[in-house]
């Protein structure tokens, strides 16, 4: 279990304090897949890194299993940081050392014997599906491969706990896809604690038990993954990160037998990329409700909008 | 024509010894001093694995302050030094100690520019793992920056012989020193001439050397 408690972060630029988190509390379960997601300068990425302290926090206590880390002193913080594992948007691979290498290198600075070294390493170069390429260089790899690379040297140490920050940001939706699949299934394998920081709402809807919303630094929301996608007064249709435009629909009696968003998709050229959606039964009348973004050429997602209006559709531009 | 090259190889060959000693010698003491300068140039600037932002400033003007001084001037505020760990301020062994410390400067800003180079986020990963701030320096940064530093190497190495050269002048000996007694003192074009296209080949072999080295073991 993860306990952040009361958790502050201030920055000083040019004689000017700035709260990048506020007041943060948060419980995080053993096991269990764990987002936290927000616009860009919203405080994840300071929130993640303050608990291995790749960043200090200037106030609270975060505590892993039991043990406040901001008690910790080097030594014991590097102990710790070696049962946490983190990879990154970037990668962060060393570019000098083969793949065989980098996965390697947190259990070298360990120092245990060679052979069980090459025995783990072989094990996750399995593990991530990358036997095939342990002499390669990082700069002759797919972003996605690389990717590979940082989770086996991530689970190198056999962490308690992953930290994902921004991890598929800079993947393709298919290698992200695939990345998140075999994210999932470490978790479910090694019972492996994962908090993952994205600002991209389908990767957060993909694998997350649990989700935080964070805004301006302090948490707005939290919940379970379905609960928070499903309610349509939710915070995070503003947060979305759909790149194109944002509706709510709300359909009423026999429009919402209406098979409205097949026949949008297929008279415009626009993807439809449900956000939620519910259907309830109100005094015997159903109402739907959903929230979806459109993608496409600016003509046709006007030209859509306006279709829908036609319908006699209670309509609202989100975004 | 044959004697003139066998007497003009005669009086290359002791200096070339000397100024490849010298160099050799000077390179690997301001390499011993500069190599800890640099490191610590990168790693005390603030949000670095040692943040001494005070130690950072004192250290970047005091390698600034020896970098502005001439190499002449320098060579000579050192003699007394020169005379107290060698005995003497004339000769090759001699000449190395003033080598050496003007090249420290150098190489601790080549080696810290090099150093810089290398990605904060793969440093920031080896952190995460728990790596010692030794271990960073060690296994990330200068293993990362390879390429770039035998690139610096090469610069530094280079250097040190046009600064031997001018070392000659106050009785240096090497390259410099017979290039200013025959080619200057006694108007022997020929002897100038050599020593020209001798230095010409050693700079253009050390640069080939360089380049081919750090292209060979850049995995970027």
């Amino acid at each position: 279990m993860i306990k952040i408690e009361n958790l502050s972060k201030v920055y000083q630029t040019n004689g000017k304090n700035i709260m990048a988190l506020k007041d943060i509390s948060l419980e995080i379960n053993d096991g269990e897949i764990f987002g936290i997601m927000g616009l860009s300068g919203a405080g994840k990425s300071s929130l993640i890194r303050c608990i291995n302290r790749l960043e200090e926090p200037t106030e609270g206590s975060i505590i892993i299993n039991d043990r406040d880390i901001m008690s910790l002193d080097s030594v014991q913080l590097r102990e710790m940081r070696k049962k946490i594992g983190m990879i990154f948007q970037h990668f962060n691979l060393l570019t000098s050392r083969t793949v065989y290498q980098n996965i390697a290198f947190p259990l070298k600075i360990s120092g245990g014997p060679q052979d069980e070294i090459d025995v783990r390493v072989k094990d996750l170069l399995g593990l991530v599906g990358l036997a095939d390429k342990k002499d390669s260089y990082p700069s002759k790899l797919s972003g996605g491969q690389k990717q590979r690379v940082g989770i086996a040297r991530a689970l190198a140490g056999r962490p308690t706990l992953l930290l994902s920050d921004e991890a598929t940001s800079s993947l393709d939706p298919q290698t992200t896809g695939q990345i998140l699949s075999l994210l999932k299934d470490i978790n479910r394998r090694l019972n492996l604690t994962i908090i993952i920081i994205s600002h991209q709402m389908e990767v957060i809807r993909e694998i997350c038990d649990r989700v935080a919303v964070l805004n301006s630094g302090e948490v707005v929301e939290t919940g379970n993954t379905i609960d928070i996608f499903s309610r349509p007064s939710s915070p995070i249709t503003e947060i979305a990160g759909e790149s194109g435009r944002v509706i709510r629909v709300i359909f009423l009696g026999e429009n919402a037998r209406e098979p409205i968003m097949s026949r949008l998709v297929k008279s415009f050229d626009v993807y439809a990329n449900i956000l939620s959606g519910n259907i309830q039964r109100i005094h015997g009348e159903m109402v739907g409700n959903l929230i979806f973004g459109l993608e496409g050429s600016i003509e046709n997602i006007e030209d859509s909008t306006r279709w829908l209006e036609k319908q006699g559709l209670q309509i609202e531009v989100l975004k | 024509m044959k004697q003139e090259l066998l007497r003009i190889i005669r009086l290359l060959l002791p200096s070339l010894g000397q100024t490849i000693y010298m160099v050799a010698v000077s390179t690997l003491l301001s390499v011993i001093m500069g190599l800890p300068l640099g490191i610590l140039l990168v790693i005390t600037e603030k949000g670095s694995i040692w943040d001494k932002p005070q130690l950072n400033n004192i250290l970047g003007t005091v390698i600034n302050i020896l970098r502005s001084v001439p190499f002449l001037i320098l060579m000579i505020i050192v003699f007394p030094l020169s005379r107290f760990i060698v005995g003497t301020t004339i000769g090759t062994t001699a000449t190395m100690i003033p080598l050496a410390l003007a090249a420290t400067p150098f190489v601790a800003r080549v080696i810290e520019s090099s150093l810089k180079e290398v990605d904060w986020g793969s440093v920031e990963a080896s952190i995460s793992m728990g790596a010692t701030p030794f271990q960073v320096i060690t296994r990330v940064l200068i293993p990362e920056s390879m390429p770039s530093l035998i690139q610096g190497m090469t610069l530094t190495i280079i250097n040190i012989i046009g600064y031997s050269a001018m070392a000659g002048a106050l009785g240096g000996g090497g390259l410099g020193d017979l290039a200013i007694r025959y080619g200057t003192q006694r108007y022997d074009t020929h002897v100038l001439i050599a020593t020209v296209a001798v230095l010409i080949i050693i700079v253009q072999a050390i640069q080939y050397s360089g380049n081919y080295l750090a292209n060979k073991i850049n995995r970027r």
